[in-house]
């Protein structure tokens, strides 16, 4: 298994641009924020406080990480795909190696592709706040947020395995990592803050586990800055705030706890890989 | 046990279209076998049931004495497997897909290097050792795919087509790696193909046509069989030519507008051809190849009566 995921793991990284390309929607994040996102969201009252502008900074941050879980995730995927497509699984199917440790090889060579790229996303987002006047996490926080995104590239990797059934051909997937790339942006809110959806779409959007690792990124990141800017303000204010931003998401009259965050990812990885496993067991059928 | 693979009865269907209807043969210990076949033939049905990729739908078969659906685990340990088509990693060099097949059979480390340094020397291919697969010519890609196939030094190679495509200097070179492998290394070797020149090479032949057996034996014993000189006549009044050749107690048939008659030499055309001299238009003698063998065993029509 773990030679199966070496293999996997080194196809990716040969293919240079494919790599480029995974952090595609990392980049296009990146561009849209400079361009006007930013100051879309500074466009109030905001622009006024002291800090603002690292807030919003951190607020992006967190998002773009969240983004990458999904999206780096699934192309690591590609191998697999590939396999499928060029028929390299037959190779496979006439060798001792059991269906389950290919399986492990592939899952395993995704979670890979996907911590790696997001360790890469985080160090550079670091480098981002720091050079943008902000500060760095507490080395308490650099571990939360590390784990936080490992429990979203490990949700991303069983929610996008339970995708690759579908998937067969190379064109299909390209077309899957663009959907995926965009669609997750806004499912996370990070194009456009969550607060802003209509009611129906803002449920829907919570439905989606990825939003819940974005949100506790976002506390973990916002905390500091938060303090800043909202220094003084009263409590209802930055309630307001952060549910607008999709930092807290409003639950039975107060914040949803980080322990349900965490559920909702857990339980999505739970489902998603009940549910791979079902179609696998029907198909076989 | 001098028989490396035993089938009887082997079936698989796809829906309603019967891929492969029961089929009966033999490979000796150390036999270089070929599988002869049309396109569409059941030729690579059949190998995928005996590589255990496709489950059968009825029928037995033994590969080395496990039984396939039973110890299939035990038969993969047992084959090497060239596919039609390349299937090493374009990204890795060649040692780098050895290796990253030979972990599949549990080689791994130096067991591995070990595994992947033995099929490359057995291919002449250590050459390539670090050129990457993609990058490589046809003939080169051929050799890294069959040394893959021979990682975990198999009883049996099973090759598909493995010459198709190829220019026909490197199918002589892949060929003779084969060939060699088999008289050498005492490795058996079962393979398809196509081309009647490479079957006619191997030490056993059976043809297969529209998913059955229609015929298997050396190439010598088909050649014997079937590879009988041919006259074609084309007639200029046909009702009086069958009356003549039924008269002389000649067997024919007539697939197309000519009527073919099989001779057991070339020179008994001579005096047909005197007798029938007013009754035809013209008239063409053809001498037995093992080309004719294929074709008279795959169209049926055109037997020998």
């Amino acid at each position: 298994m773990l030679a199966i995921a070496r293999r996997n793991v080194k196809l990716f990284f040969r293919d240079k641009g494919g790599v480029f390309f995974s952090l595609m929607s990392v980049f296009i994040v990146l561009g849209l924020y400079a361009l006007f996102l930013k100051s879309t969201i500074l466009g109030g009252d905001l622009k006024a406080l002291e800090g603002a502008s690292q807030l919003v900074d951190s607020w992006l941050i967190a998002g773009v990480l969240a983004v990458a879980a999904v999206t780096t995730t699934l192309s690591g995927y590609g191998a697999m795909v590939d396999d499928r497509a060029r028929g390299v699984d037959r190779d496979f199917a006439v060798s001792p190696a059991s269906s389950g440790a290919l399986l492990g090889g592939y899952i395993l060579s995704a979670l890979a592709v996907g911590l790696v790229l997001c360790a890469v996303t985080f160090v550079a987002g670091q480098l981002y706040l720091v050079a943008a006047g902000g500060e760095l996490l507490s080395p308490l926080q650099m571990a939360q947020a590390l784990g936080v995104t490992s429990l979203s590239v490990a949700t991303s990797a069983a929610m996008l395995y339970f995708l690759t059934l579908f998937i067969k051909t190379q064109n299909a997937f390209t077309g899957a990592c663009t959907v995926v790339g965009t669609l997750v942006g806004f499912l996370t809110g990070v194009y456009i803050p969550i607060g802003t959806l209509p009611g129906a779409v803002q449920v829907v959007v919570k439905c989606f586990p990825p939003t819940h690792g974005a949100a506790l990124l976002r506390q973990i990141f916002t905390a500091g800055p938060m303090e800043t800017t909202f220094a003084g303000a009263p409590a209802e204010l930055v309630a307001q705030f952060k549910e607008e931003m999709g930092i807290c998401f409003a639950w039975d009259g107060g914040p949803f706890p980080a322990w349900g965050h965490l559920a909702v990812l857990a339980g999505g990885a739970v489902l998603f890989a009940g549910l791979s496993l079902l179609v696998k067991r029907c198909r076989r059928r | 046990m001098s028989e490396m693979i035993e089938v009887q009865g082997l079936k698989k269907h796809y829906g309603p279209i019967e891929a492969v209807r029961g089929i009966d043969f033999s490979v000796r210990r150390g036999e270089l076998f070929a599988f002869l076949g049309q396109n569409g033939a059941g030729k690579s049905t059949t190998i995928g049931m005996l590589t255990t990729q496709i489950a059968p739908d009825g029928g037995r078969a033994e590969v080395d004495g496990c039984l396939l659906g039973r110890e299939d685990g035990a038969i993969r340990r047992k084959i090497g497997v060239v596919f039609q088509e390349s299937l090493l990693d374009n990204l890795l060099s060649v040692e780098e897909n050895l290796l990253s097949r030979a972990a599949l059979y549990g080689l791994r480390g130096e067991r591995g290097r070990e595994a992947a340094r033995a099929a490359m020397a057995a291919v002449g291919a250590l050459d390539l050792k670090d050129r990457r697969y993609g990058r490589l010519s046809g003939g080169q890609r051929r050799r890294a795919d069959i040394a893959r196939a021979l990682v975990h030094r198999p009883e049996i190679l099973f090759l598909d087509e493995p010459t198709t495509g190829l220019d026909p200097q490197t199918r002589k070179a892949v060929w003779e790696t084969v060939r060699a492998l088999q008289r050498e290394g005492g490795m058996t070797v079962f393979l398809t193909t196509h081309y009647m020149e490479e079957a006619a090479q191997a030490d056993a032949v059976t043809v297969i046509g529209a998913g059955s057996v229609l015929e298997q034996g050396t190439p010598g014993e088909l050649k014997a069989r079937y590879g009988r000189d041919k006259l074609y006549l084309t007639p200029r009044d046909a009702e009086a030519l069958e009356g003549l050749l039924r008269q002389l107690g000649l067997a024919y048939t007539r697939p197309r507008r000519r009527y073919h008659l099989a001779l057991g030499s070339t020179l008994e055309a001579i005096p047909i051809l005197e007798r029938c001299r007013e009754l035809i238009d013209g008239a063409e003698l053809i001498g037995g190849t093992m080309d004719d063998v294929f074709l008279q065993i795959i169209e049926g029509g055109e037997q020998p009566c």
